[in-house]
């Protein structure tokens, strides 16, 4: 079941993280589009901050849950880099677990505000356009980290109950060696392993 | 009910401690600042707060400019700029004592100013610069430490991720501060490259020159790295010119090397696709902390503890320099238990107005932090930059690439006097940008 939701979930992670990406690579088109429309057309694209104000959320956001995921989130490791076993596995269950529920409270207030947006119908400020759809966008990235971090939990937890069982549904435990592998695999993907082929 | 002032101390001491434990970063500022703000202002507001903060704090034109850098850095490994770089530094300055090892700081110099990221240019190069040294029989303390210490140059010369994330937690113009990073870097890596030399002097068998090259040979490598040329051009001209904002220089700056990257053999569609994953995964990464650790902001804000901080350490009856040195000495501590970003965004909110109180310039502490972060990512027990060149290169002990730093990082510490002596080495860039254009 655990094992069934994390694959689960990663493939949703996964298509979160790739439209992302996309976003990313249509911003740098449409810098592009507005530089050579300014500065050798002056005629720039009217409303290019609206359409990056609106698209952060998703550029920033959708990634987090894949970042999760790969235990990308800067931490210092220095106590659970020493410890092993059960208090290991307790200490990652509670800080896991109190994350879960910071990013479960702020997902609900951002249903909360795009709700709102779409009511009362924010828009930007220049060329008018909606915001529900990227604060919706940005509720729906903070409700896959949620779910990402409550798997991550329950993940723990069966460490807990038992320690010797196969890590299952965690964030990829990383030693400093493991890191350093995880940036090289990164800088060097070209002939290595894709870090996201990583367990 | 308790003091502000008070629950602020706390909501410090709980931060540290759970960042201690191990929780991530991000998600421990953004929870303390939560539950704190809830204390003062009631639960609804305070959560309905943080729901706000988390789109309204990544929505910013500004922060645009994030993955945009990042994206660069990326699609850079897959253009062959990194090999290029190495022949060019090779054929220029190879004939040097320690000739190799130079090129390799030069190279990465090179390739620091088309990507802001210290371990993957130290990745690349340790594929690239080691075997190269090895097998001309260089030593191998000096060739890894300076790959190590090569990578770190890519923070300070522009365009720097973590420069823009300073610039947004202490709202400081970001065009400024990339520009302020330009001559620093390149002073870093003249002063590494005079390491090089004067140990290789002292003793010639540490690494030999290269054989003599021809001047239409040194022109034709310069010509090879075109490429890395353009994006220094664009990035270091857009910014100082005012003709392109942080964001369209990144956008140009992509495209330039994602066109680069397409039209070499080699490059496959997974690769692009990769390098999009990869910069979606470090941008939500960065920006989590952002968004979070503004949360812990707002908390810190109602409570006071930031002005009464600086308004007390203001008022000691210290020189300025001690502070700033006590400052930096905990920077340096923390930097070698901590990932940089994570310690730059956990203190500067409290740091920062004590800077400020103590009047150093905004711009000119960015590029000393950023400084200390790179010595940082050098130095035991979890150098990042020192293990990466041990990953990379199983065969050479880490002991090995840590003793390799060392000189490097003795001298990291006398460009730090230097910058702390002469601010103007800093910020004589920037404000030459603030008297032709209007900056980021």
């Amino acid at each position: 079941m655990l094992a069934w939701s994390d694959r689960a979930l990663s493939r949703v992670e996964n298509a979160a993280a790739g439209l992302a990406g996309t976003l990313i690579f249509a911003a740098m088109l449409l810098t592009i589009a507005e530089v050579i429309g300014r500065r050798l057309f002056n005629a720039p694209i009217p409303g290019v901050v609206d359409m990056f104000d609106i698209g952060m959320a998703g550029m920033a956001l959708l990634g987090a849950a894949y970042c999760q995921r790969l235990g990308g989130h800067v931490r210092m490791e220095l106590l659970t880099g020493a410890l092993k076993g059960r208090p290991l596995w307790v200490v990652e269950f509670l800080t896991c677990a109190l994350a879960c529920g910071f990013i479960g409270v702020v997902a609900l207030a951002a249903n909360g505000h795009a709700l709102r947006a779409v009511v009362v119908g924010d828009a930007t400020m220049d060329i008018l356009l909606p915001e529900w759809p990227s604060k919706a966008l940005a509720a729906a990235a903070l409700w896959v980290l949620f779910a990402r971090l409550a798997i991550n939990t329950v993940g723990y937890a069966r460490l807990i109950v038992d320690p010797g069982a196969t890590p299952l549904a965690i964030p990829a435990v990383e030693s400093v060696v493991d890191h350093a592998q995880a940036e090289i695999a990164d800088a060097l993907s070209h002939d290595h392993p894709s870090p996201s082929a990583r367990p | 009910m308790l003091e502000p002032l008070t629950l602020g101390i706390l909501g410090a001491a709980a931060l540290l401690i759970l960042v201690f434990l191990g929780m991530r970063v991000a998600f421990a500022s953004g929870l303390v600042g939560l539950i704190g703000l809830a204390i003062l202002r009631g639960f609804d507001p305070a959560a309905g707060l943080a729901g706000l903060l988390a789109y309204a704090e990544v929505s910013r034109y500004t922060l645009s400019v994030v993955p945009m850098f990042i994206l660069i850095g990326y699609l850079a490994f897959h253009a062959g700029l990194t090999q290029g770089a190495f022949a060019a530094a090779r054929a220029w300055v190879g004939r040097l004592p320690g000739g190799l090892a130079l090129a390799t700081i030069f190279a990465t110099a090179g390739f620091g100013a088309v990507s802001g990221a210290s371990t993957a240019t130290a990745a690349v190069f340790a594929r690239i610069c080691i075997p190269e040294m090895l097998k001309s029989g260089y030593d191998p303390r000096l060739a890894t430490g300076t790959v190590a210490v090569g990578g770190t140059l890519a923070a300070l010369i522009p365009p720097s991720a973590i420069l823009v994330l300073y610039g947004i937690i202490v709202e400081q113009s970001i065009g400024a501060l990339l520009l302020a990073g330009f001559i620093p870097g390149i002073l870093s890596a003249i002063v590494y490259g005079t390491v090089i030399v004067g140990r290789v002097m002292v003793n010639p068998a540490l690494g030999r020159p290269e054989p003599p090259t021809t001047w239409p040979l040194k022109f034709k490598a310069l010509g090879q790295s075109g490429g890395l040329l353009a994006v220094i051009g664009i990035v270091i001209g857009g910014l100082y010119t005012g003709w392109m904002t942080p964001t369209e220089v990144g956008g140009v700056g992509a495209f330039i090397v994602f066109g680069m990257a397409v039209a070499r053999r080699g490059t496959t569609r997974a690769d692009i696709v990769e390098a999009l994953m990869d910069t979606a995964k470090l941008t939500a990464m960065v920006l989590t902390v952002v968004w979070c650790v503004m949360i812990f902001v707002r908390f810190l804000g109602f409570t006071g503890l930031p002005p009464a901080l600086a308004q007390w350490i203001g008022g000691l009856e210290v020189p300025r320099i001690v502070i700033l040195l006590a400052i930096l000495a905990v920077y340096l501590v923390l930097g070698m238990f901590i990932d940089g970003l994570g310690m730059m965004l956990l203190t500067l909110p409290v740091v920062f107005p004590v800077i400020v109180k103590l009047g150093y310039d905004p711009i000119w502490f960015g590029i000393i932090v950023v400084k200390m972060i790179e010595i940082g990512l050098v130095t035991p027990p979890v150098g990042l930059n020192c293990f990466v060149v041990n990953g990379v290169r199983p065969d050479i002990p880490l002991e090995t690439v840590f003793r390799g730093v060392i000189p490097f990082v003795i001298a990291d510490f006398f460009t730090l006097a230097l910058l702390i002596a002469v601010p103007e080495i800093a910020l004589w860039l920037p404000k030459q940008m603030a008297a032709t254009g209007d900056g980021g």
